[in-house]
């Protein structure tokens, strides 16, 4: 008797693992069967330049290049600080104010994502609009970049509080992998006379690499998919950005304000859709590739050990 | 000596460099506490909204943030534990386990919107809850999933092998000893996990906004609207260009949320220092 109860009960644990398992497939196919009836009746005529549902233009290429855009300025500015700071974490700092660092970074952790836009929206925004935004076009503003009026809302603003956002997140990575770097290596290198610093960018930084190029990927994916960081910063004009002082509208912005109300009109459900599925296809993508690369790292070098 | 300079300049820059990466957090804290503080008092946390926000507290939100924890809790905990114990205790395919893990890891990097989306499409109108505590809390139980069912995972793995061993040694079958041995054991990391859930989950707003509706009250059914923290937080911004106050009522609510996710991550930081680390990443 014991048996049969036992064989039932390990049914039900197997179903509960494949239904747990299998809620990504289930949101995949549904964004995919939602974004078909655009793909089907309007093809590539979705990447289309103009977005205007009261007429039936659905061209989302202005929320494709958004995102690009200020995820690439987030990039350009995290990149560099977050890399040169685990790098100080790692090997500059002294072992006590090393474990007060990396908690403060963990912190960030903690910062719910609609705070960062809150403080983007009573912070940043007037910050480049009164100082900052003036500056740089008295300065460069020759520079196609930087031209424009000095707005305060746009790529310029959702860039830099996203770069804040996944500074911790390349901080926390790359200290984990550069900790992985074998300790042989370094020691080595100090035997034959190379100094702090050469150790630090021609072993720690070069070894790490691969990781830290994970860490990237995994913001980028994080970045993307942000929604509540860059909501109200951005503008939310569905135009395709050609300077920083331009507003955009980025991917997640658009189905938080239209989704909504679409429902009633397919065509509008459909392509807001799509945008889902887009973004769906890029995080994941990038956060997959990234973790293949942070355990491979990690199976090289405690394997090694 | 030209080493040794060269490594001290280094440092410096670099230094400096950390500070400048650690610093955005210091004028965060400030704003919210310069904007928030003058509204932060026991009528805050204690009283209803009235007059859509601009008198009165943020009960309902306090509330409503802990309900809708409690049942999204509810739902995935008991999902997550059967599975986290069949794939560590039942499941031998060592190919299978690979790639059920890998599809929990890519629900994880899911991005919250896109939960919000298809919890709306299902929940809300295919399945016709409405805005309501039901999608809602559904729609977190999902998202849920990946950090509770791998935290579970890795606690049930560090069950020595030796002890249930000697269970079975005792007679014991395999799905006794999963029972009352290993869950047993493991019990404290399963805690830890739900804990780390609920930090992640309580700074969720993304899928809220297209999942539960605004409530000024606590919700009495499943079927009604539920505010939360991080949803009073949106509605305060969206109608702070109107009313200015709202910005205010909005740090002060920013600054309980802060604290409350920062005590339920301390809390779990204490409790495991190293289970926090892997699933942070």
């Amino acid at each position: 008797m014991r048996r049969v109860s036992e064989r039932i009960g390990v049914h039900v644990l197997r179903v509960a693992c494949i239904l747990a398992s299998s809620v990504i497939v289930f949101i995949a196919i549904a964004i995919i069967v939602g974004a078909l009836p655009i793909l089907t009746s309007r093809g590539l005529e979705l990447f289309s330049r103009t977005w205007d549902p009261n007429s039936g233009k659905y061209g989302i290429l202005p929320f494709i290049a958004g995102s690009l855009f200020v995820v690439g300025v987030a990039l350009m500015i995290a990149i560099p600080i977050g890399v040169l700071s685990a790098l100080f974490v790692v090997e500059y700092s002294p072992r006590k104010i090393r474990e007060f660092l990396e908690s403060l970074f963990q912190v960030n952790f903690s910062i719910p994502s609609v705070i960062y836009g809150f403080w983007a929206l009573v912070f940043i925004v007037p910050l480049l609009r009164e100082s900052i935004q003036p500056f740089l076009s008295s300065t460069l503003g020759f520079i196609p970049l930087f031209s424009g009026k000095p707005r305060g809302f746009g790529v310029m603003a959702a860039g830099l509080v996203l770069a804040i956002m996944i500074t911790p997140l390349i901080v926390a990575i790359s200290i984990e992998v550069m900790k992985l770097v074998p300790e042989e290596l370094k020691l080595s290198a100090y035997a034959i006379g190379a100094s702090k610093t050469e150790v630090a960018f021609k072993i720690t930084l070069r070894v790490a690499f691969p990781g830290i190029a994970a860490a990237i990927l995994l913001s980028l994916g994080r970045a993307i998919g942000e929604t509540m960081a860059v909501l109200w910063v951005t503008g939310n004009v569905a135009i395709i950005p050609k300077s920083l002082f331009d507003p955009c509208y980025v991917l997640t912005s658009v189905l938080v304000n239209e989704f909504g109300a679409s429902v009633g009109d397919p065509y509008h459900t459909s392509a807001l859709f799509a945008v889902a599925l887009i973004l769906l296809l890029i995080s994941v993508v990038f956060v997959a590739i990234s973790k293949m690369i942070i355990l491979h790292m990690e199976r090289k070098f405690r394997g090694r050990k | 000596m030209r080493k040794k300079l060269k490594d001290s300049i280094a440092s410096i820059l670099l230094g400096s460099i950390t500070i400048l990466a650690i610093s955005p957090l210091i004028f965060i804290v400030s704003t919210l506490i310069g904007m928030g503080l003058k509204y932060l008092s026991w009528e805050l946390v204690s009283t209803y909204p009235k007059n859509l926000g601009r008198e009165g507290g943020i009960f309902n939100a306090l509330a409503g943030s802990f309900i809708l924890i409690a049942v999204s809790v509810t739902i995935s905990l008991p999902l997550c534990l059967l599975a986290a114990i069949y794939l560590t205790e039942f499941l031998r395919d060592r190919r299978i386990k690979t790639i059920i893990n890998s599809l929990v890891e890519i629900l994880a990097g899911v991005p919250s919107i896109v939960f919000g989306i298809f919890g709306y499409y299902l929940f809300v109108y295919i399945f016709g809850f409405g805005f309501s505590l039901l999608s809602a809390s559904l729609t977190l139980s999902l998202m849920m999933i990946p950090i509770m069912m791998r935290t579970i995972e890795e606690t049930l793995k560090l069950v020595p092998q030796e002890i249930k061993m000697s269970a079975y040694a005792l007679g014991a079958s395999e799905w006794e000893t999963a029972w009352s041995v290993t869950i047993r054991q493991a019990a404290p990391g399963i805690v830890t996990g739900v804990l780390l859930a609920i930090g992640r989950i309580l700074g969720e707003t993304a899928p809220l906004i297209l999942t539960t509706g605004y409530n000024f009250r606590t919700p009495q059914s499943f079927l009604e609207g539920v505010a939360t923290l991080t949803f009073t937080m949106y509605e305060y911004i969206e109608l702070g260009a109107a009313y200015p106050e709202l910005m205010g009522k909005a740090a002060a609510t920013g600054i309980l949320l802060i604290s409350i996710i920062l005590l339920v991550d301390f809390i779990t930081l204490y409790l495991s220092k190293k289970l926090t680390k892997t699933i942070l990443i």
